[in-house]
C-alpha cells in the first residue's frame, strides 16, 4: 500500500507518453534513486516501455534526458527521491 | 544602410523602426547566409519568415518531391507543386515573397562526404530534418565548423527547440549523446503531426536565427524549450554542456562527420524514411 507520502510524479513526453497513455503518472517511488525509479517503472510497465528507457543489455539509453524537478540530474544513482518530486523523461523527436 | 532602395525602406520599415534592428540590422540580414536543412514542416515557416525578413541568401537542402500528404503542414508548397522538387517549389515561393532573397537549392541528401562543404558556405544553419542521422550529421558538422545551429524536432502535438552555438553552450550530442535505437521514436509519417505545431516551432526557429544574425536578445543557448500543444504550454529546461561530449567536449572523439547507416535499413517491413522531408 502506498500513501501520498511516497508519491513522486513521472512527466512523460513524446513516444513514451503515447505508449503509457498518460502525461503524468504518480508512482510510490519516494526513497528510491532516480536510476532505481526508472528501472522500477520499466518493470511495472512491461515490454512496451522498457525499450524506451533501457537497451537490450539493461543499460539506460543514452538518448534520454532525465530531469529531476526540471533540473538535469548529475547523481542519478545516489540522490534519493522525495515525496512530490517530479521526474521528467524526454526522448529526442525526429520529425521536422 | 545607405544603399537601401525606396522599396526596401518601405518593405523593411517595420523592422527598421525596431531599435534592436534598425537600418544596420536590416543590412546585416540582407548580407547574411542561412542554410535550412529540410524544406518540410519546420523548414516551411523558417523559409517563409527568413525570406520575408530579407535574409539575403538562403540555402535549402532537400532531395524530395512535393507529395500530397505534405501539404497539410508544409506551407512553402502548393497543390500546383505536386511532384516538383521541394527545393525548387520552395525557391519559387520564397523569391516570390521577396525578390531581395537569393535561394540556393541543394537538391541532395546530406551525408558524411558532403555535409562540411555544404555547411561551410553559410553563417547560420537550421535543422528541420525529419530523421536522426541527418540531425546528428548536421550537429557534428556545425560544431566542427563553429556554425550556430537552430535545432528543432516535432511529433504529434509536441516540439523541442534549442539553439546551439559551439563554444557557448551544449550541442545536440550533449543533450542526446547517441541517437535512439532505430524504430523507437516514430516519424511524423508514422505517428502524425498537427500542422500548426510545425508552424509554431518553426517560427521559433526563424526568430532565433534572426536574433543570432542581429546579435540581440538571449538565444536558446543551453536551454531546451519543450512545447506541448495539447496543454498549450512551454517548458524551458536548462541543459549544460557536457565536457565529455564526443563532439564538442574537451577531448572530442568524433572529429569527422559520420553516417548512421543502421537507420537506413528496412525496419518491421516498412521502409523507414531517411529522406530529409517532412
Ligand atoms: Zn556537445
Amino acid at each position: 500500500m502506498s500513501t501520498n507520502g511516497d508519491l513522486v510524479e513521472l512527466r512523460l513526453f513524446g513516444p513514451l507518453r503515447e505508449v503509457v497513455g498518460e502525461k503524468l503518472v504518480s508512482v510510490p517511488y519516494a526513497g528510491l534513486t532516480v536510476a532505481e525509479a526508472l528501472a522500477r517503472f520499466a518493470d511495472e510497465q512491461g515490454e512496451s516501455v522498457r525499450p524506451m528507457l533501457f537497451d537490450s543489455r539493461g543499460n539506460r539509453l543514452r538518448s534520454l534526458i532525465l530531469l529531476l524537478n526540471n533540473q538535469t540530474v548529475d547523481e542519478l544513482e545516489t540522490s534519493r527521491l522525495r515525496s512530490g518530486d517530479v521526474i521528467t523523461v524526454l526522448l529526442p523527436l525526429a520529425g521536422g | 544602410m545607405s544603399d537601401f532602395s525606396e522599396g526596401q525602406i518601405e518593405r523593411y520599415s517595420r523592422h527598421i523602426i525596431l531599435r534592436e534592428v534598425g537600418g544596420k540590422g536590416q543590412s546585416k540580414l540582407l548580407e547574411s547566409r542561412v542554410l535550412i536543412v529540410g524544406a518540410g514542416g519546420l523548414g516551411s515557416p523558417v523559409g517563409l519568415y527568413l525570406a520575408a525578413a530579407g535574409v539575403g541568401t538562403i540555402g535549402l537542402v532537400d532531395s524530395d518531391a512535393v507529395d500530397l500528404s505534405n501539404l497539410q503542414r508544409q506551407i512553402l508548397h502548393t497543390t500546383a507543386d505536386l511532384g516538383r522538387p521541394k527545393c525548387l517549389s520552395a525557391r519559387e515561393t520564397m523569391e516570390g515573397i521577396n525578390p531581395d532573397v537569393c535561394v540556393v537549392p541543394h537538391q541532395c541528401r546530406l551525408d558524411s562526404a558532403n555535409v562540411l562543404n555544404v555547411v561551410a558556405d553559410y553563417d547560420v544553419v537550421v535543422d528541420g530534418a525529419d530523421n536522426f542521422p541527418t540531425r546528428y550529421l548536421v550537429n557534428d558538422a556545425c560544431v566542427m565548423q563553429g556554425k550556430p545551429l537552430s535545432h528543432a524536432g516535432i511529433l504529434r502535438f509536441e516540439g523541442h527547440v534549442t539553439t546551439i552555438v559551439p563554444g557557448r553552450g551544449p550541442c545536440y550530442r550533449c543533450l542526446y549523446p547517441e541517437p535512439p535505437p532505430p524504430g523507437l521514436v516514430p516519424s511524423c509519417q508514422e505517428a502524425g503531426i498537427l500542422g500548426a505545431v510545425a508552424g509554431i516551432v518553426g517560427s521559433i526557429q526563424a526568430a532565433e536565427v534572426l536574433k543570432l544574425i542581429l546579435g540581440i536578445g538571449d538565444p536558446l543557448i543551453g536551454r531546451l524549450l519543450v512545447f506541448d500543444g495539447l496543454e498549450m504550454s512551454f517548458r524551458s529546461v536548462e541543459i549544460p554542456r557536457d565536457p565529455g561530449c564526443p563532439v564538442c567536449g574537451d577531448r572530442p572523439t568524433i572529429t569527422a562527420p559520420i553516417d548512421y547507416e543502421e537507420f537506413c535499413r528496412l525496419r518491421g517491413g516498412i521502409e523507414s524514411n531517411p529522406e530529409v522531408q517532412s
